[in-house]
């Protein structure tokens, strides 16, 4: 087929090209109105329009948009309608050309001359189609992002009510246990240097032994002291010396007890502790309390989170590299806590699977907007059917642990950085697994 | 006479001796024995075994690492030396699917939720002991302190 249809500017000329056929619409000016008549085809020079459709509400609905070059009145104009189906607004001070309907109806040669304009009208009316398209799928994810946004902040305000009132037990069994453990403290010494020694070394250390040593342990006591199983068994349980033991034989009956309100104390202490710090990083979940000041160091606060899970840590290869001088607007306490769930995630992952050589790699680099955090490990990886919901809560991989397995660790990482702006994004196969945070210069 | 063992699994040290003194208040006619881990757990039941002893009752939390109260639980019941082993999951945190793969799985016997009642614990462990002890046909007179007498009664009943 050699036809070819008239270029963009051979129609301009043809059919645009009388001085008075001109429009101009100062912005918010209405070019055409839905349902009125319209036997103009306008040619869009200047601006951009908006075409919308109202329903019996009066709810407005964008249906499409003209650029400079685009058509308007189409429809109405080719259909023979000559009535408009949208409403057009300009929203931008616009220029307009436009072709009236009557004379080009009237001329000899009409039905080639459509013909002619057929191409450009076709790829005018496939502009608009996609950007309905567009317009569509933009719809849909704001939609997605809207709903997510919604159930956090549900789930946020649900967590911050319960932490609220978990909170206040918590704090009442942490400060309740720690004046009777004072109090204690007090009683016992006056009860002889033993009573206290042995309660003392119970409340500092609790037990220290594995349930393995123990069991080693508990038969060499019964024989060497001569006590029978049970407190061979309690006795194994305090670590302390078979010598520091044969001491006190004969009394040790007496003194086991002291050690076990110690140790009792030493747990009651620890599990209020680990109460609190759950608590705590329910709480954050739903309130962006904590104070925030310019000109954080983003090192100092990835240097803070390695200090403070140095005991996960010691079981992997920890690598850094840091450049110098990066600074953001934050709370330093959020930034930790969101490093913690990372660097803690990325630990668990390749301990748990039990791999050799884990290693763990932090990175940070900036350009003049943006820093870029890295947490990267060389694990098995996050499993493909979780990892485009790890952002949700009560999502985990896993079983227990430090972090308990609540599932909440990303959920309220990424509600902390996208408070600062910022992003978390995660790139996962085995062998390595990468969480990026971006976060913005300030 | 053989000796039995009521064995714990917790990997959190605290946990793991409050219910093994817990169940101190049993006596000394069983043993309670602390485990960290299922793999010691597995270690211990093998000696146990080994001595010509009975691991009677095996308790476990859900949540631990590296394996399961359920996956650990699991494998003893497809032992077919300890499939008659009572089980129970003793466990704060587990999920739907969770629960129903303990039941169909690891046949578990009894599940207790955290925090326990005491003694409602020490209850259902005295009837594990006492259902344990009539299926292996082992002589439950001289458990009579810790054995419990209806499980006993309903026992003769269905046996005729």
């Amino acid at each position: 087929m050699d036809f070819k249809g008239y270029s963009y500017q051979q129609i301009r000329e043809r059919y645009f090209s009388e001085e008075k056929n001109s429009r101009k619409l100062k912005k918010g000016e209405i070019l055409m109105k839905q349902g009125a008549k319209n036997d103009r085809l306008y040619l869009l020079i200047k601006g951009k329009i908006i075409a919308y459709v109202s329903n019996e509400a009066g709810n407005k609905y964008e249906v499409f948009r003209i650029n400079p070059g685009m058509f308007a009145g189409v429809y109405s104009f080719f259909s023979g309608s000559y009535m408009s189906r949208t409403t057009m607004e300009a929203v931008e001070d616009s220029e307009l050309l436009f072709l009236e309907a009557q004379p080009f109806e009237e001329r000899e040669d009409t039905e080639s001359e459509i013909r002619f304009l057929l191409p450009v009208i076709l790829s005018d009316l496939n502009a608009r189609m996609e950007s309905a398209h567009q317009m569509a799928s933009e719809k849909e994810e704001a939609i997605t992002q809207l709903l997510k946004a919604e159930k956090m902040a549900t789930l946020g305000q649900l967590a911050a009510g319960l932490a609220h009132e978990l909170n206040n037990a918590v704090s009442v069994l942490k400060s309740k246990s720690d004046w009777l453990a004072r109090e204690l403290d007090n009683f016992f010494r006056n009860q002889g240097a033993e009573v206290f020694d042995f309660y003392h070394r119970g409340l500092e250390t609790g037990q220290a032994m594995s349930s393995r040593e123990v069991r080693e342990d508990r038969e060499k006591i019964s024989v060497e002291l001569g006590v029978d199983r049970n407190t061979a068994k309690r006795l194994a349980r305090t670590g302390l010396p078979i010598s520091t033991l044969k001491e006190h034989r004969g009394d040790l009956e007496r003194l086991i007890i002291y050690w076990e309100i110690g140790a009792a104390f030493h747990d009651m202490g620890l599990a209020s502790e680990h109460a609190s710090q759950v608590v705590q990083s329910v709480k954050e979940l739903g309130a962006g309390s904590a104070e925030r000041k310019s000109g954080l160091d983003i090192n100092k606060t990835l240097r803070d989170a390695l200090t403070l899970i140095q005991s996960v840590l010691r079981q992997v290869e920890v690598q850094t590299e840091l450049k110098e001088g990066l600074y953001t607007m934050a709370s330093s306490g959020e930034l930790v806590q969101v490093w913690i769930n990372l660097l803690k995630n990325a630990c668990e992952s390749m301990i748990n699977s039990r791999m050799e050589n884990p290693v763990l790699r932090v990175e940070t680099s900036g350009t003049a907007k943006w820093i870029t955090v890295r947490v990267i490990d060389n694990g098995p990886g996050i499993p493909d059917d979780i990892i485009g919901k790890i952002f949700q809560p009560n999502v985990t991989t896993k079983k227990g642990g430090l972090s308990f397995g609540l599932g909440l660790g990303l959920p309220i990482s990424l509600n902390i950085i996208q408070d600062y702006n910022g992003s978390i994004s995660v790139n996962s196969n085995p062998g390595r697994t990468e969480f990026i945070v971006k976060l913005p210069v300030a | 006479m053989e000796k039995l063992f009521i064995i714990v699994v917790d990997d959190q040290r605290e946990v793991l001796t409050t219910v093994s003194s817990e169940l101190e208040a049993l006596g000394s006619l069983v043993f309670v024995e602390e485990c960290e881990s299922p793999a010691e757990a597995w270690e211990l039941i093998e000696e146990i075994d080994a001595n010509g002893d009975y691991p009677a009752v095996v308790i476990s939390d859900h949540v631990m690492p590296v394996k399961t109260g359920v996956e650990f639980l699991s494998e003893l019941s497809e032992d077919s030396r300890f499939a008659d082993v009572k089980k129970v999951l003793l466990t704060g945190l587990a999920t739907h699917s969770d629960t129903i793969n303990a039941i169909n799985q690891a046949s578990i016997h009894r599940y207790v939720e955290k925090p326990w009642d005491k003694e409602e614990f020490l209850q259902i462990v005295r009837t594990l002991i006492t259902e344990y002890l009539l299926e292996k046909g082992l002589d439950y007179q001289g458990y009579s302190e810790i054995t419990d007498h209806a499980t006993i009664l309903r026992f003769m009943k269905d046996n005729g």
